[in-house]
């Protein structure tokens, strides 16, 4: 079996698991409660937090878990105060998690949604950008790496003109695919949240967290009983905060190392299919501005889905498009706004890799899709 | 909720000596509906004076079996009544449990029908009609007599044992009861045409077992769902389904590589009909049921027609051949199946047929290709590896 889909979701890493092998049994104490096993449990939830603080460079900030980073970008785009009139500024190719709260807002509070400028390639147009941060721009969200073309925005870089220019907008940033794969330094305190998740870094499914700079404030999405200072209330997964503390840990230890690797592999993908299909496959997205962990793919004349289930019967598991859209079918709104042609946008796959990705796997996954290639391209009545 | 159902046939009545079979089958289909409907519940099914008279000794019938029992075939007409001792005076108590003043001054109208099938009834038709409309008349103010457009029928019957009274009729789907018409497989895709087939089919008595060729790799396993939710309603005129789906990408793979471009539909049809008929010899059914109109696709032509019918060893019958595409889209929205067959899908022959398939095939070709190409056990092993589900 090999699994390149690692966008979606990473098998947990080994100190992880072992973690949560170790801990499910014992840590079962509700971690708010004040008897010593509660908090035991408060201890290990805090713990975790001040490590994943120290690796996002900030020991002043603060983090809340959540459940995903679904949950934490609804969290920031609800909960921040914006009245009719404002204005924020986003990205069509952004997860729908940003996109699809966004167009609820607008509908709801009459605020303006201004697409980020890009250039012809779908990176930020920074002349472009700067002219967009008027003073009624209350919002600003940036994904770090996008999803589907694996685009890297320039965050910080970003935020230093954001801030410049208009100092009163929140700076959010969806970092689920980069964090600890990419550098974040928050400790300029620039940006003003961000949203990462356990399961795209090899930390357990069901746990994420949200970040936000010390001062920075917005209302719960969730009301209860006050948990995580009164903005996530539920009661908190003392293990899956634990095994995610861990795994970030890990990650962030090998990132530069990892992202050497991963570029290798990323390379040996596009040099085999490139070599051996020439014009039969297209790589929309190339470039130092280009994250390696995602490859996206175009096989012209041919659909993405069905290539994927030839693929899938040889136990080799990846995607068309981002797992979260992907029961959308014709045109793909993200691609098109990353300019890719739309008689194109049924012919996509998307690679991903993570810790457990090798050349061999590289090398088999190839071969199959060639000769899977091959047999379909000739198949296909033109 | 009525304790009483009357189920009038259709044209059993046609029946000689035989009717009796027809009875009995039609009876099976609606205890096992009642029984479906009503676990545990005592009834009885009656025939009387040539009509089923369904009668709850527990919990009335529910509004759901009253729509079940309008797809079963062989039933023309359902009327939930009121069973009433034979005395007229009996009706006008019974009525006012049945109808409701609309208030505010308004007025309805109404007609007494009759039929009198106990011919001892010292009263007429006419006359039991006259005498039940004078009693209504007096007492629900509200309603006025219409004989040509009454908004409100009241039926009585008089049968030898009892009175039945109802004021409402629904229409059944008429035709032969299950099963009295043999057994078929239906070959169901998901597109408008094969349910509209099946529909017709059962209403001429029908039982039928479902096939699907399932084209995975080439499409997705999403129109699965599609398959089962139309067989799961289909099966509603059926007393029970079955539905083979049946792997056929591999072999659709496979034949498109050996044939030429151009025949590469009516071969997968071909090979379809070849399996189709395997699994109605294995399922002991006399014939084929398609959703073909001819001349409506290439491989629906009557050369290619021709074609697949000189491979087949059973009957392949096709009741939309006559058909436009409209007619069926009407009888697909009439029966219930249009939004179901609206639902998109992927389909392999559309993705592997070329821009212009065959449409008069060379005949020596074809028979020199089917000749040197024996896919029997291929065929088999289609049908071994089905999934099958019952509804």
């Amino acid at each position: 079996m090999i699994y390149l889909d690692h966008a979606a979701s990473t098998p947990t890493s080994s100190l992880a698991n072992n973690l949560l092998k170790n801990l499910w049994a014992s840590e079962y104490a509700n971690p708010t409660a004040t008897h010593r096993k509660g908090r035991e449990g408060a201890e290990l939830i805090n713990q975790a937090r001040q490590e994943i603080l120290s690796v996002l460079s900030d020991s002043t900030g603060n983090l809340i878990f959540t459940s995903s980073a679904t949950e934490s970008n609804n969290t920031i785009l609800q909960g921040v105060s914006l009245s009719r009139g404002d204005e924020v500024i986003f990205s069509p190719a952004d997860h729908p998690s940003i996109t699809k709260p966004l167009m609820r807002l607008a509908g709801r509070l009459g605020i303006k949604l201004i697409k980020i400028a890009l250039d012809g390639d779908g990176r930020v147009d920074q002349e472009g950008f700067e002219q967009q941060l008027s003073e009624k721009v209350r919002l600003v969200v940036l994904t770090q790496v996008n999803n589907s073309s694996g685009h890297i925005y320039p965050v910080s870089e970003l935020a230093k003109i954001v801030k410049g220019i208009n100092s009163k907008v929140h700076l959010h940033v969806d970092a689920a695919q980069s964090f600890t794969k990419l550098p974040l330094d928050l400790s300029d305190h620039l940006i003003d949240s961000v949203a990462i998740s356990a399961h795209k870094m090899g930390g357990p499914c069901g746990i994420s967290a949200l970040y936000y700079r010390s001062g920075v404030e917005f209302s719960p999405l969730l009301w209860g009983g006050g948990q995580e200072s009164g903005l996530r209330s539920s009661t908190p997964a003392t293990v899956l905060i634990a095994a995610f503390a861990a795994a970030v840990k890990e990650a962030n230890l090998k990132c530069q190392q990892e992202f050497q690797r991963v570029q290798e592999l990323s390379n040996q993908v596009r040099d085999i299919l490139s070599g051996e299909l020439g014009e039969r496959v297209i790589f929309p997205f190339l470039g130092s501005d280009i994250s390696p962990y995602i490859v996206t793919m175009l096989f012209p004349g041919l659909a993405g889905d069905m290539l994927l289930r030839y693929l899938e019967r040889d136990e080799i598991y990846l995607s068309s498009t981002s797992a979260c859209s992907a029961p959308s079918r014709g045109t793909n709104p993200v691609l098109a706004y990353l300019g890719v042609e739309e008689r194109w946008h049924n012919s996509v796959l998307r690679c991903s890799f993570g810790a457990s990705s090798s050349q061999q796997e590289v090398t088999t996954f190839c071969s199959h899709l060639l000769q899977n290639h091959r047999r379909l391209f000739s198949l296909m009545a033109r | 909720m009525y304790q009483t159902i009357i189920l009038n046939v259709d044209e059993l009545w046609l029946k000689g000596k035989n009717r009796y079979l027809y009875y009995r089958a039609l009876k099976e289909h609606v205890r096992y509906v009642v029984k479906q409907e009503h676990p545990g519940d005592s009834f009885s099914c009656r025939n009387e004076s040539q009509r089923l008279v369904l009668i709850s000794d527990d919990q009335p019938f529910s509004n759901q079996t009253l729509e079940r029992l309008t797809c079963v075939p062989g039933i023309f007409s359902i009327v939930p009544a009121k069973r009433l001792p034979l005395d007229l005076a009996a009706v006008v108590p019974a009525l006012k449990e049945e109808l409701k003043d609309p208030g505010q001054g308004k007025t309805m109208t109404f007609k007494v029908f009759t039929k009198r099938s106990d011919k001892s009834f010292p009263q007429n038709s006419m006359e039991i009609s006259r005498l039940v409309g004078g009693y209504i008349l007096k007492d629900f103010p509200w309603l006025k007599v219409d004989i040509h457009r009454p908004e409100i029928e009241v039926e009585l019957r008089v049968h030898q044992h009892a009175l039945y009274l109802s004021t409402r009729k629904l229409t059944g789907v008429g035709g032969l009861p299950w099963g009295m018409s043999g057994h078929l497989v239906t070959m169901i895709s998901g597109g408008f045409d094969s349910p509209v087939a099946s529909y017709l089919m059962a209403k001429r008595g029908c039982r039928q077992s479902f096939i699907f060729f399932h084209a995975y790799p080439l499409v997705g396993d999403e129109v699965l769902d599609k398959i089962r939710r139309m067989v799961e309603y289909l099966a509603r005129y059926q007393k029970g389904a079955t539905l083979y789906i049946i792997p056929f990408g591999d072999l659709q793979t496979k034949v498109s590589e050996l044939i030429r471009l151009e025949y590469r539909t009516v071969v997968f049809r071909r090979l379809m009909i070849d399996c189709a008929t395997k699994l109605a010899s294995a399922v002991s059914a006399q014939a084929l049921l398609t959703g073909d109109s001819l001349g409506q696709v290439s491989s629906q032509t009557i050369h290619n027609l021709a074609l697949l019918d000189g491979g087949s060893t059973i009957p392949i019958l096709r009741p939309l051949v006559g058909l436009n595409k409209m007619e069926i889209i009407d009888w697909a929205r009439k029966i219930g199946t249009h939004d179901i067959s609206l639902l998109p899908h992927d389909d392999a022959c559309a993705m592997l047929s070329p821009k212009h398939p065959v449409i008069k095939p060379d005949v020596r070709y074809w028979q020199q290709f089917i000749e040197q190409n024996d896919f029997s056990q291929e065929l088999d092993q289609c049908l071994a590896q089905a999934t099958i589900i019952n509804y």
